[in-house]
């Protein structure tokens, strides 16, 4: 058994193809020490793949894994270490609690392989289970569980060991959304006890920004941004990753450098008119740009306050928010505002962009 | 490599070579050697085979035979299954059951049945029937193609029954009520929607009761043999009971004749059939639109009786007043009733006594070794999906789909010491041809419970710290030990009552049940043959029972 004394994890210049098709192109990336990183893109993006070839049950077709300073898998160096002597946990998106074990048997498999005496299992699943709030289930099978509690086991099971790592694969994505809320401040919780490194996989970006210290955002086997929750949302590197993190207005605009000023400008075109706005100098190499507005940082004010001015095309309420629709040179731009600011569907408004960020066409 | 992996491969390496000694090489064997003559590659021996005109006729015969028992399979199962699923025939759940148990009855036991109730001489029917005025001789003759035919149909329906009953019952009701809609009335939509769509799945039926019949060799045995009526499978018997080597090279070619012949009809049934038949029956049960009787409940509830009583009561009925009977050809009255037959074949005859004894010992360690075998065979076919595994899928079905008594000859061929081992005359023969057979239910139960434990239940096992022995022991074996249990009965059960294969393989240690059966009712020990049959029946009922409980009527025999 390697005992890994830090949990650090680098991965190095990995790619892995499955017949041909390749699903993971050249992703280099170093985990820290009690870190919590997010893998998060779409289905099919390799977020899975990427975590599976951590655990050891694939094998990358090139590059290098370091868990802790041990090297556990390399082509070159012809090593592979398997997932059971890897020393991490995972917990399954199907919680793969085996149905002929009851949950005790099955939080305490870890410690029957690793040989462990009668006494000592039932102290260490007395304690899991309690970690979990499974402590009066333990008698159950898993087909007398919710899926909800079903989980809990996996993760009572993936905890026994007091591994230095671990593994979730969207552990949370069959579950109804409460509980979905609640087990996410409960991993969170247990990810701040223990101070265990821990990897999770998802494609629910709220997910991923609620518990993640940084994530790693993917999309065809190529890494579109790693960075914490607040970039990845405000500074986003490219469109997809706009996109894909929370809704976005794209707005076409081209930056235009002041030579005898202190700001350069952005200038927009509705169609009729340029607005412009002023920014920072040399922040742009194109001339070419794309704004990024969050529909929440756009604010409505009356036509004469404004520079943009358009009329309103649409309107849903919401309840908390009221979701608006204006048109800027047509394009459909997406506002929300809190309930209280009241236009209705034809009214002439001017716009103000609070916060934006811009990227190179 | 380390060791855990060492003993991966050598286990996985050694179930694949073992599959391939005993099925591939004698199947392989039998093929090559049906084309060498004198060391010669040749077509000499087919066409030996058929210069013979004692042969013609057999093969013209089993040809009769097999078309004879598909036309009335086929009218007498289709139309009962839909009289049990889309009519509101009374009871008709306990008659679904009813209709299926001749296909638990051992075929060689159904013939010895209608032997003695038609037989020309001695037949419980015809004597029965002489009491009526104006009838003074036998009516009916069983040693003939009508009573093969006759036989051969009641045995082998049910597999038109089963397919047809169940493609009914998952038939879209919609498609029906559409053509109700449109105006057509009940015989229209059965002529123009029912029918149709239900064509493929009985001609699929139909040629599993033409490979079953043209396969079979109890049947013929026993009511062909004694007025010299010969199909493939009795002549192969005769030429090798004949002439001891000699004897088996003539029955090379015949043996592949019937192999091609059966392969045949199994390929068009797989090519042409499974596309038609899948594309308009959805694959969940539905509830079909139940057709009323009316006037008709009662005639079609006495046909549905009678139809039982012909292919089940009437010849367990004989078979058991048989065993019970003091000698044959004696009254029923009770004083010539006894159980001394019972007590004979069970405490006193060396032969019948032996016979069960090795009946069990094989059924018991054919199955068992059949399923330690096949589950490593279906290991390998479900976790990698390549070109070799297919392979081996196909290797272990063929056993299944040809004629056992082409097994059987290869088994000789590639067992009698030409090739380093001789098992001739020694109970391995029988076990390895048995486990041949059969490999196919253990493979196929297994591989269907391990398609089911889904990949993270063992990979989660990985990561908890076990290698991949202690997770076959502690994970995927409990999760499949329902499946592996029913198979284990689903190759007992068969092989308990083999006859087919056993004819050809055994010696004077080996006898089995169902070649003490046959033989003692070729020499005409008919009450002690009835009272072996009886008892076997008995078990091989019962078993089905069993299993049925077992896996919640989800397999049966």
């Amino acid at each position: 058994m390697v005992v890994f004394k830090m949990a650090k994890i680098n991965l190095n210049n990995i790619y892995k193809s499955f017949d041909d098709v390749k699903v993971i192109k050249n992703i280099s990336i170093d985990i820290k020490d009690g870190e919590f990183m997010s893998f998060l893109g779409p289905s099919g993006c390799g977020k899975t793949t990427m975590l599976r070839m951590l655990a050891g049950f694939e094998m990358p077709t090139q590059g290098d894994i370091y868990i802790g300073d041990n090297l556990v898998s390399s082509v070159e160096n012809n090593i592979f270490i398997p997932p059971e002597k890897r020393n991490i946990s995972m917990v399954f998106q199907n919680y793969a609690v085996w149905p002929h074990m009851n949950v005790y048997d099955n939080v305490a498999y870890p410690l029957k392989i690793q040989k462990y005496n009668k006494k000592a299992i039932r102290k260490n699943v007395q304690k899991a289970l309690h970690l979990v709030q499974m402590s009066d289930l333990e008698k159950r099978y898993p087909n007398q569980l919710s899926g909800g509690q079903q989980q809990r086991v996996a993760l009572a099971r993936a905890l026994i060991l007091e591994p230095d790592v671990m593994l979730l694969d969207e552990p949370l994505s069959n579950l109804d959304a409460k509980l979905r809320e609640e087990m996410r401040f409960e991993i969170k919780e247990i990810h701040n006890k223990l101070n265990l490194t821990i990897i999770y996989v998802t494609h629910d970006q709220t997910e991923a920004m609620a518990m993640s210290d940084r994530i790693m955002l993917l999309d065809k086997g190529i890494i579109q941004q790693i960075g914490k929750p607040n970039d990845i949302y405000e500074k986003p590197e490219n469109k997809f990753v706009a996109d894909f993190i929370g809704l976005v207005n794209f707005l076409e605009a081209k930056y235009i450098k002041e030579t005898n000023e202190n700001n350069d400008i952005i200038r927009i075109y509705d169609g009729m008119r340029n607005y412009d706005i002023t920014c920072d100098k040399d922040i742009m190499e194109n001339q070419e740009i794309t704004l990024v507005v969050r529909p929440e940082n756009i604010k409505l004010l009356s036509p004469e306050e404004a520079k943009i001015t358009s009329y309103i095309s649409k309107k849903v309420y919401l309840g908390n928010i009221i979701d608006y629709r204006i048109k800027i040179n047509d394009k459909v731009v997406r506002i929300e505002t809190s309930s209280d600011v009241q236009y209705e569907v034809g009214d002439q408004v001017g716009i103000k962009l609070t916060r934006y960020a811009f990227l190179n066409n | 490599m380390n060791f855990e992996k060492k003993t991966k491969w050598l286990v996985l390496g050694g179930a694949t070579l073992l599959l391939l000694l005993i099925v591939g090489f004698p199947l392989l064997l039998i093929i090559l050697k049906s084309f060498i003559f004198e060391g010669e590659l040749s077509l000499q021996h087919y066409i030996n085979a058929f210069v013979s005109k004692r042969n013609i006729v057999a093969f013209s015969n089993t040809l009769q035979v097999g078309i004879g028992t598909t036309i009335f399979s086929v009218i007498l199962g289709s139309s009962l299954a839909w009289l049990v699923v889309r009519t509101d025939l009374p009871h008709k759940n306990i008659f679904r059951t009813l209709f299926i148990i001749p296909y638990m009855i051992p075929p060689f036991v159904g013939a010895i049945a209608w032997s003695l109730l038609l037989s020309p001489r001695n037949g419980y029917f015809n004597k029965f029937i002489q009491l009526l005025p104006g009838i003074n001789e036998s009516i009916f003759n069983v040693n003939s193609m009508f009573g093969l035919i006759w036989v051969m149909t009641l045995y082998f329906f049910p597999f038109v029954f089963i397919i047809t009953s169940g493609a009914l019952e998952r038939m879209d009701p919609t498609l029906e009520e559409v053509a109700y809609a449109s105006g057509a009335g009940t015989f229209k939509v059965m002529k123009d929607i029912t029918l149709p769509l239900m064509a493929p799945s009985i001609m699929g039926g139909a040629l599993l009761a033409f490979v079953a019949s043209i396969a079979n060799f109890g049947i013929p045995a026993l009511i062909g043999m004694p007025a010299r009526l010969h199909v493939l499978t009795t002549m192969i018997y005769s030429h090798i009971y004949s002439g001891g080597f000699d004897g088996i090279k003539r029955s090379l070619s015949l043996s592949s004749v019937l192999m091609i012949t059966s392969i045949s009809a199994l390929l068009f049934n797989y090519f042409y059939l499974k596309k038609k038949a899948f594309t308009i029956i959805a694959g969940k049960s539905m509830r079909p639109n139940l057709v009323k009787l009316r006037k008709w409940k009662t005639p079609f509830f006495i046909l549905a009786i009678f139809v039982v009583a012909i292919t089940v009561l009437a010849p367990s009925i004989s078979i058991f007043i048989t065993s019970l009977l003091k000698g044959w050809g004696v009254d029923f009255s009770l004083q010539n009733l006894t159980l001394d037959n019972y007590i004979y074949v069970l405490f006193e005859y060396d032969l019948t006594q032996k016979a069960m004894k090795n009946s069990f010992f094989f059924a018991f360690s054919s199955a068992t070794i059949a399923m330690i075998l096949g589950s490593f065979i279906a290991y390998i076919i479900v976790n990698y999906d390549n070109k070799f595994s297919k392979f081996l899928e196909i290797i272990s079905t063929i056993p299944y789909t040809i004629p056992g008594t082409v097994v059987a000859v290869a088994m000789i061929l590639a067992w009698s010491g030409n090739y380093v081992l001789n098992l001739y005359n020694t109970f391995w023969i029988i076990i390895v041809a048995y486990v041949a057979r059969y490999i196919s239910f253990s493979v196929r139960t297994t591989s269907s419970s391990l398609k089911q434990i889904h990949h993270s239940l063992i990979d989660a096992s990985r990561i908890s710290g076990a290698n991949w022995l202690t997770t076959l022991k502690n994970i995927i074996i409990p999760l499949i030990k329902p499946g592996l249990i029913a198979g284990w009965f689903l190759i007992f059960m068969p092989t308990l009552r083999e006859l087919t294969m056993s004819i050809l393989l055994w010696g004077p240690k080996t006898v089995t049940i169902g070649v003490a059966v046959f033989e003692l009712q070729e020499a005409g020990y008919f009450q002690i043959s009835a009272a072996l049959a009886s008892l076997l029946l008995i078990v091989v009922l019962i078993g089905n029972f069993l299993v049925r409980l077992l896996s919640k009527g989800k397999l049966g025999i």
